[in-house]
This record gives C-alpha cells, sequence and structure tokens, in this order.
C-alpha cells in the first residue's frame, strides 16, 4: 500500500514537473496560454563555402587582403546565411582601414550565430577590439 | 649629266627636296614611335553579368544551365565536347567543355566539365579532364555590353606569345610569304602581283605586304590615292628599320578587321576567334587558324557566316600551303579540309540589359573618365544575373503589352500614341546585389531610368513601416501585436488644407479589425487610426531607418504613402524585411579590374542592422498573409506557390500601381503607371502584380523552398479571430498567430 502510494505520488510529481516544461506562467491571465515555438531551420552549409572560407584565410594570412575578402564574398554570395563568412569578411575589411564597415559586417555575423557561445565570444571580443581603435582613431583626428 | 644638273640650277631644288624629305622622313620616325612604342588601341571596357556557381548540392534545373550556355555562346554538339564552347547532354547529365575565362582575381582555365542533377539539385561534378570531382566552378560572366569610343571597334589586345604558331604561320603563308626577306617594301612581290593582275585583265593580287598593311591599317586612313601609297611605303621601312619582325606581326594581328558585328568592328584575331569559334585563341585548331588567315583578305566574301563555298576554298588554299611548308602533317591537312565550317547559328536575341547598363556606367563616370572607360579596355564586373533579367524584361513587356489590350482606358491611351510605363528590379536582399533591371518598357523610345530618377508616391506599399513602428518594441511602448485590434470607423483629421477624410480602397468601414488584416487587406483607415494612435514621428523615424530618403514629414496621411521615393529606394527599404532586420544597400558593381588583372575600384556588401529580428519575423509573417488573405491572392491562381510576403500599393486616383514581394532570398518591386503621372485606372493587384508574379514564378523554378528564420523569443497562440484575444472554447473562431513571447494578449475572449 505504502508502495503504491509512493509510486502515484512520485508519477504525479513527475507529470507536473514535465507540464511546468511546456507552459509558462503569464502575468495577468487565469490561466497561462499553451504555445508553441515555429520551427527555426538551420541547414548545414553547402561545402564549397567552407572551401572559399578555407583559402580566404589562408590568403589572409599570408597578407593577400584583397584576395581573401573576394573570397569571404564570394562564400556570401553562395551562402548568404552562413555566419562566419561575415566575421572573416569584417576581418579582411579591418586590415583594409575599413573598420567600419566590419562593425557592420560583425552585427550580421551576430545576428546569425546567435545559438553558438564560441562564435558570439569571438566576435565580441573583435567588436571590442573595433570599438577601441575607432575610438582612438576620431580621438587622434 | 651633273654639268647639266649645274647649268641649269636644278642642284639647289634636289637639295631642298632631299632636306624636305628627310624632316618629312624624321616626322614620319615620330609619328610611328609615338604609336608604336605604345603599342596603344582604343581597348573597349566591357561590362559583364555576376558568373553562376556550380556546385553539388545546388539548386537549379538541367533547362536553366542550357539556357544560359546558349547565351553565353556555348554550342550544342551530338557528342561528348571535345573542344571549348561546347555542350552535349544525356539524360540527367550535361557535359560542357567550358570557356577560358578572367575573373576578379582569378583565371579559370576551361576543361571539360560533367554535371549530373537530379531532383532540381546538382549531384554530382566531374572534371573529366583528370576525371575527378571538384566541388565549385563557375559558368563565366555574361558580355553585357561595351563601351565603345566612336570608332566602334571590339578588340582584346593579345601579346604573339599567346598566339599559336600555326596561326602567325598561316597568315604569313597567305598575305605575304617573303614577310621575313624584305624590308617593309617588297619589290619581288610587287612585280610579281603587277604580272599576275596583267595577265588576268584584272586586280586578283595584291602587292602590299604585310608591314604595308599593318601601317596602312594602324597609323593611315584607307583611301586610294598616291600620297598614301608613298607614306605607307616610306613608314614601312622606318618601321621595319626600327622594329623586330615579331613587334610588326603583334601589331598586324591585333589590328587587322575581321568583320562585321552589328554596328560594332571585330578587328584583333582574339576577338576574331570569339566571334567565330566562341573560344579564346590561344585554343584554335588548324583549320580554324587557316581560316581566320582566309578571312583577312575581305571579310565581306570570305567570312564563313556569309559565304561558305569562298570561304572553305580558301582556306583549302592556306591549308595547303601549311601542309606544303610542313607546318601540319598530311593527316592533319585532310581532317582539317574536311572539317565543316562555323556557321552563325541562331543566338538567342542578346539580352542587353540597357537601363541597368546605363546606371552602371553613371556610378562608373563618378570615378573614370568617358576616355578611360571606352580605351583602357577595363572589365567591369557587375551583380546582373542575365538569365533574371530575361525573366524580367519578358515579365515587364508581356504584362504591359496585355494590360494595354484588355483595359478599355488604356487603350483609348494608345491610340492617342499614351503608352503605359512599367519598371522592376530584383535583388538579393541579403547582399543587395541586384540581379535584375528593367527601368523602364523601352530604353530605345525613351532613355528615362523609372528605377533610379523616377519620384513617385509608394501608396500602401509604404504601410508596411507604419505598421512596423507599431509592432517594434523600442519604438512603441507598449506595442501592438498582430491581434491588436484597430479602428475601421469614419475619422476627420483637421489639415491646413481643410477636413481629410481617408477612405478604403472598398470604400467600406470594416469596424475593429486586426491588425493583421488591417495590413492584409490594406485598409486605409485603419492604419490613419493606427498612426495617429501610436504617433507620426516614429513612423518617419522607422521609414528614415528602413532607408526611405524622402523628406517625410509627420502628416496624418505619411503612413498611406504620400511622399515621393524611388523604386530603388523602396527596394532598399525592403531588405530590411527578409533580411532580418538588417538594411542592405542595393550594389550594382562588384569589381572593376584592368586588363593586367589589377582591381581598381570594388565595391561590396553596405549593411546595417536597424530592426530587431523578432519584430521584423512579425512583420514577414504578416505580409504573408497579403498572399493568403489579403490583396496579393491572385499570385496563387496566377501559379505563384512559394512561401512569400509582400505589399500591393495604389496611389490616388490610379496613378501608381506597387507590389514589393519577397522569398527568403529574392526580393522584388514592380511599378506601372504613365510618365506624366495620369490615371491608369490600375491597382497594385491588378497593374504590377501580375509582373511581379510572371517574374517570380519564373525565377524560383527548382529553387529551394525555405521559410523566414525565426528566432526563440517567436511563439505561436491561438487567438480568437473577431476579439484578438486569446482562444478558448466558446469563442468565435479560433486563428494561429505570431507574437513575441512578451508581446502579446493576456486575456482570454468573453472573460
Amino acid at each position: 500500500m505504502k508502495l503504491l502510494l509512493t509510486t502515484i505520488l512520485s508519477l504525479a510529481l513527475l507529470l507536473t514537473i514535465s507540464c511546468a516544461g511546456t507552459q509558462r506562467k503569464i502575468i495577468g491571465t487565469k490561466r497561462p496560454p499553451i504555445y508553441e515555438h515555429p520551427v527555426i531551420e538551420t541547414a548545414e552549409t553547402k561545402s564549397p563555402v567552407k572551401e572559399l572560407l578555407k583559402e580566404g584565410i589562408s590568403y589572409l594570412k599570408s597578407n593577400k587582403e584583397n584576395k581573401a575578402e573576394w573570397n569571404f564574398e564570394e562564400a556570401i554570395k553562395l551562402d548568404p546565411d552562413y555566419g562566419p563568412a561575415y566575421y572573416w569578411l569584417a576581418r579582411a575589411r579591418y586590415r583594409l582601414d575599413k573598420a567600419k564597415e566590419a562593425l557592420s559586417l560583425l552585427e550580421k555575423a551576430e545576428n546569425l550565430l546567435k545559438k553558438s557561445r564560441v562564435w558570439l565570444k569571438r566576435i565580441d571580443k573583435f567588436k571590442d577590439f573595433l570599438l577601441e581603435k575607432t575610438t582612438e582613431q576620431s580621438l587622434s583626428v | 649629266m651633273l654639268q647639266f644638273i649645274k647649268k641649269k640650277g636644278i642642284l639647289k631644288y634636289i637639295i631642298i627636296f632631299c632636306v624636305l624629305m628627310l624632316v618629312y622622313i624624321l616626322y614620319l620616325d615620330r609619328v610611328i614611335v609615338k604609336r608604336f612604342e605604345l603599342r596603344r588601341w582604343n581597348l573597349p571596357s566591357r561590362i559583364y553579368s555576376d558568373a553562376f556557381e556550380l556546385y553539388p548540392g545546388k539548386s537549379t534545373t538541367l533547362s536553366e544551365i542550357k539556357n544560359r550556355l546558349v547565351h553565353l555562346n556555348y554550342r550544342q554538339a551530338d557528342n561528348p565536347p571535345e573542344q571549348p564552347g561546347q555542350f552535349w547532354q544525356s539524360g540527367s547529365e550535361i557535359q560542357i567543355y567550358l570557356h577560358n575565362f578572367d575573373y576578379p582575381h582569378k583565371n579559370f582555365e576551361g576543361f571539360p566539365l560533367a554535371i549530373e542533377i537530379s531532383n532540381n539539385k546538382i549531384t554530382r561534378l566531374i572534371n573529366l579532364k583528370t576525371n575527378s570531382r571538384i566541388k565549385l566552378t563557375r559558368l563565366e560572366p555574361e558580355l553585357i555590353a561595351s563601351i565603345f569610343d566612336n570608332k566602334m571597334e571590339d578588340r582584346t589586345f593579345v601579346p604573339l606569345a599567346e598566339i599559336p604558331r600555326i596561326l602567325t604561320e598561316a597568315v604569313i603563308l597567305i598575305e605575304d610569304e617573303r614577310f621575313y626577306s624584305h624590308h617593309g617594301v617588297d619589290p619581288i612581290g610587287i612585280a610579281r602581283a603587277l604580272l599576275a593582275n596583267i595577265s588576268s585583265g584584272r586586280v586578283v593580287q595584291g602587292g602590299s605586304t604585310l608591314t604595308q598593311q599593318m601601317v596602312k591599317n594602324f597609323f593611315l586612313s584607307h583611301e586610294r590615292t598616291l600620297i598614301r601609297k608613298i607614306n605607307e611605303a616610306l613608314m614601312a621601312l622606318i618601321v621595319e628599320l626600327r622594329y623586330s619582325k615579331n613587334d610588326i606581326l603583334e601589331v598586324y594581328l591585333n589590328e587587322i578587321y575581321f568583320g562585321q558585328r552589328g554596328a560594332t568592328s571585330i578587328t584583333g584575331v582574339q576577338e576574331a576567334s570569339r566571334y567565330y569559334f566562341s573560344k579564346d585563341i590561344s585554343q584554335i585548331t588548324a583549320d580554324e587558324a587557316a581560316l581566320l588567315a582566309a578571312v583577312i583578305k575581305s571579310p565581306g566574301i570570305y567570312s564563313p557566316f556569309n559565304n561558305q563555298k569562298k570561304a572553305k576554298e580558301r582556306r583549302a588554299l592556306i591549308l595547303n600551303r601549311l601542309y606544303k611548308n610542313n607546318v601540319i602533317d598530311k593527316n592533319n591537312y585532310y581532317i582539317s579540309k574536311e572539317s565543316p565550317l562555323p556557321r552563325k547559328f541562331k543566338t538567342k536575341k542578346r539580352t542587353t540589359a540597357p537601363y541597368f547598363i546605363d546606371y552602371v556606367k553613371k556610378q562608373l563616370q563618378e570615378n573614370f573618365p568617358i576616355d578611360t572607360l571606352n580605351s583602357e579596355g577595363l572589365r567591369i564586373f557587375t551583380t546582373l544575373d542575365l538569365h533574371l533579367q530575361r525573366f524580367a524584361e519578358n515579365a515587364v513587356s508581356y504584362h504591359l503589352d496585355r494590360l494595354e489590350k484588355l483595359r478599355s482606358l488604356l487603350k483609348k491611351n494608345v491610340a492617342k500614341n499614351l503608352r503605359l510605363e512599367g519598371s522592376l528590379i530584383a535583388l538579393n536582399p541579403k547582399t543587395g546585389f541586384i540581379q535584375a533591371y528593367v527601368g523602364g518598357r523601352s530604353f530605345a523610345k525613351n532613355q528615362f531610368d523609372i528605377i533610379s530618377s523616377a519620384k513617385r508616391q509608394p501608396g500602401s506599399t509604404f504601410k508596411p513601416f507604419a505598421y512596423l513602428a507599431a509592432l517594434d518594441p523600442e519604438q512603441t511602448n507598449p506595442p501592438l501585436n498582430p491581434a491588436s485590434l484597430l479602428n475601421d470607423i469614419p475619422i476627420t483629421i483637421e489639415t491646413g488644407e481643410g477636413k481629410w477624410k481617408p477612405r478604403n480602397y472598398d470604400k467600406k468601414f470594416h469596424g475593429p479589425v486586426r491588425l493583421r488584416e488591417a495590413l492584409e487587406k490594406s485598409y486605409n483607415v485603419a492604419t490613419v487610426w493606427m498612426a495617429e494612435e501610436i504617433g507620426l514621428r516614429k513612423i518617419v523615424k522607422t521609414a528614415k531607418k528602413a532607408g526611405i530618403k524622402a523628406k517625410l514629414k509627420a502628416y496624418s496621411s505619411l503612413a498611406l504613402g504620400v511622399f515621393e521615393v524611388t523604386p530603388l529606394e523602396l527596394a532598399e527599404a525592403y531588405t530590411v524585411f527578409p533580411n532580418n532586420g538588417i538594411r542592405t544597400k542595393p550594389t550594382a558593381i562588384r569589381r572593376v579590374v584592368t586588363p593586367d588583372g589589377e582591381v581598381l575600384e570594388k565595391k561590396s556588401f553596405e549593411m546595417k542592422k536597424v530592426f530587431s529580428h523578432n519584430v521584423i519575423y512579425i512583420m514577414n509573417k504578416i505580409m504573408q498573409g497579403v498572399f493568403d488573405n489579403g490583396t496579393a491572392q491572385s499570385a496563387r491562381s496566377q501559379g505563384f506557390d512559394k512561401l512569400a510576403a509582400g505589399k500591393t500599393g495604389t496611389t490616388s486616383d490610379y496613378r501608381d500601381a506597387w507590389f514589393a514581394g519577397y522569398t527568403p532570398d529574392l526580393l522584388a518591386l514592380t511599378w506601372v503607371g504613365y510618365k506624366d503621372n495620369r490615371t491608369t485606372g490600375l491597382s497594385g493587384s491588378n497593374g504590377a502584380l501580375p509582373i511581379w508574379t510572371n517574374f517570380m514564378k519564373k525565377a524560383t523554378v527548382g529553387k529551394e523552398y525555405h521559410d523566414f528564420t525565426a528566432t526563440e523569443d517567436i511563439i505561436i497562440l491561438p487567438v480568437d479571430k473577431e476579439t484578438g484575444l486569446l482562444y478558448k472554447r466558446g469563442c468565435f473562431e479560433k486563428f494561429r498567430e505570431y507574437f513575441i513571447e512578451d508581446a502579446h494578449p493576456n486575456e482570454y475572449c468573453r472573460e
């Protein structure tokens, strides 16, 4: 009997916990509405985009910024929803003395890479660096 | 004799003549050195479309690839392609021998390629030369236009080292066999020509050396006078004294005339090879080299496009000489002799995108003087997709014709020689690349570019910016939501010019309506109520943020789109919707490159985040409803079945008909109206939407389907259609609505 009671109570507890996951309390309503999220599509990027990026990064490493910039642009043309391409294009733009443009590209990268903490950290770091640089420049002017 | 000269006083005349001759020769020498040293021709700049990428996973169709190939002058072969410029289709596979082409920062060398397509997607790309799979390649950019000087000569300079030896041999053997033996003028050649001409009783052979021909073409005119002949001989002698035979040959082969393509002259071997064989000069075969050498004598007579028989005879003569001089072997001689001549294949009507070219030229002229553009041989790589451009041009022209046939008012105007105008601009909203640009109905008749220059009232296509201001928590606090009820009841507004009573298109009032419904059905009255409620300045601010440059004033009619904008400006503002709140500047030019590959100018993505992704997603979901329940429903009945969002626009007295619509990857905006702003009787739905639908149906064939990207803050809730409140059993009618998580109705209906 004791065992049966414990099982029933446990099941009831589990049920309450699982229900709490799907319903949220909304202030001002007597009964919280049941909602759903739209499907968020996350398509894996096409392979040539990564190839173009790889090639671009190697150009950047060998100080061929213009070639790198073109490669990153081509990658974006192929897949405009691939966030890392904007990040790398921002890096190339910065090296080409276009810090302001680089900042806008980072916003786009941030928009696309919201789910990746690693990327967001990387973007933030570079953004801070760019902001510091642009402030220094404006002060020196 | 000497005494006779002295006695008659002729000596001083001879001395004067000699001195004058010397001065004249020195003058000619300067002329030659100045021009020859620089090897300067006025090389036209060329404007290209964007390249078309091919990679496994790419959404495309066999017919799209074939269509692109035909426009790139590839020729369909009966067997797998063996030469550049050929393609062959077998089932779901297409094999192409790609052309060589120069691309910014990269030169591509053509190779045979196999493309396998299944379910509208490329499944495999194989390099048939190395028999290996490849991940990415491109179809070259298509030439759209050349910027010429007034001579209209189409020429691409090619150094002698890149011209196949077989061609130089063929040209020398037929045009000037003793080229390496004479010094510019060849007395033996002249005597031989004279004899041949006397014996046949007409001019059958010329005595000019190759150097003389070069001098004539490069420095002199083509008039038949003695003075010109003397100048030609003198200059030929000077050129031979100063320069090597190879230098002379290089100039000759780049200068020579090979025929006519419309108003432009085909000059130089590189352009001739592209014209006759659709390939670069470095890729020609023995029979093709012989044919080019054959054409030189008289393109009008020996061009295979004009006279196959004569061209074949002269080609055989040259091949025979090549064989006899051991330049080609017997086998090659017989094969070449029998090989078919190129025929002027039926090219589809060339797409010239004249308004786009005009727009590009205006941008180029900000940085490059016209003299530079028509002489430096610059290559201008643009963003245009000519495949889409063709769809756009057809859609505009077909529907304007159709409207003028069907509608009595327009028919009457046609009789008065008043023609309806239309325009379409399509761009990738995420990169800003302009992919199609039709700035008017006929460039030949009217060069005014509607897209970049016409300032017109946008009507209801402006409304989304008013609704965006209302839904945006950064603008309106608390923000409205798609289920918020708006008043669609009579309203009178005092203006400086009297009372203004806005009316709906259907001349009815609809009482309280949900915000979604008000935008889907484009209710003016509800929009004005809403604009007054949230504050007009917020709408001005929102529109400015989206990129509207017009001087907007906080008038009550603002939300109905009374301030004039250009279609280009409106298209830019609309990029914020498919681009999740990021405004992207429309771009036409990607790179300007010199013939040596140096990049002189580059333009690229210019973007700025101006709205939150959340609010834009909600806007996209509402504007999607314009297709499903609102003013753009007819697009569905006309067969457009892709996920899209958009807005119609009609201005007062039916002066302008607009449609701005987009999928997540392609944005297109259409406008229809009269130049002089008179009434058309057309609304956005029946005037501009059919053009948009026709274009988008074709432009999205075989393309991947996907939805607007949602965020984690978006929720879907069942709401009551009548009250816009949360739905529960017993409410009027259930409706699934999208909300930002912290901006949704909190009460249930009947509570």
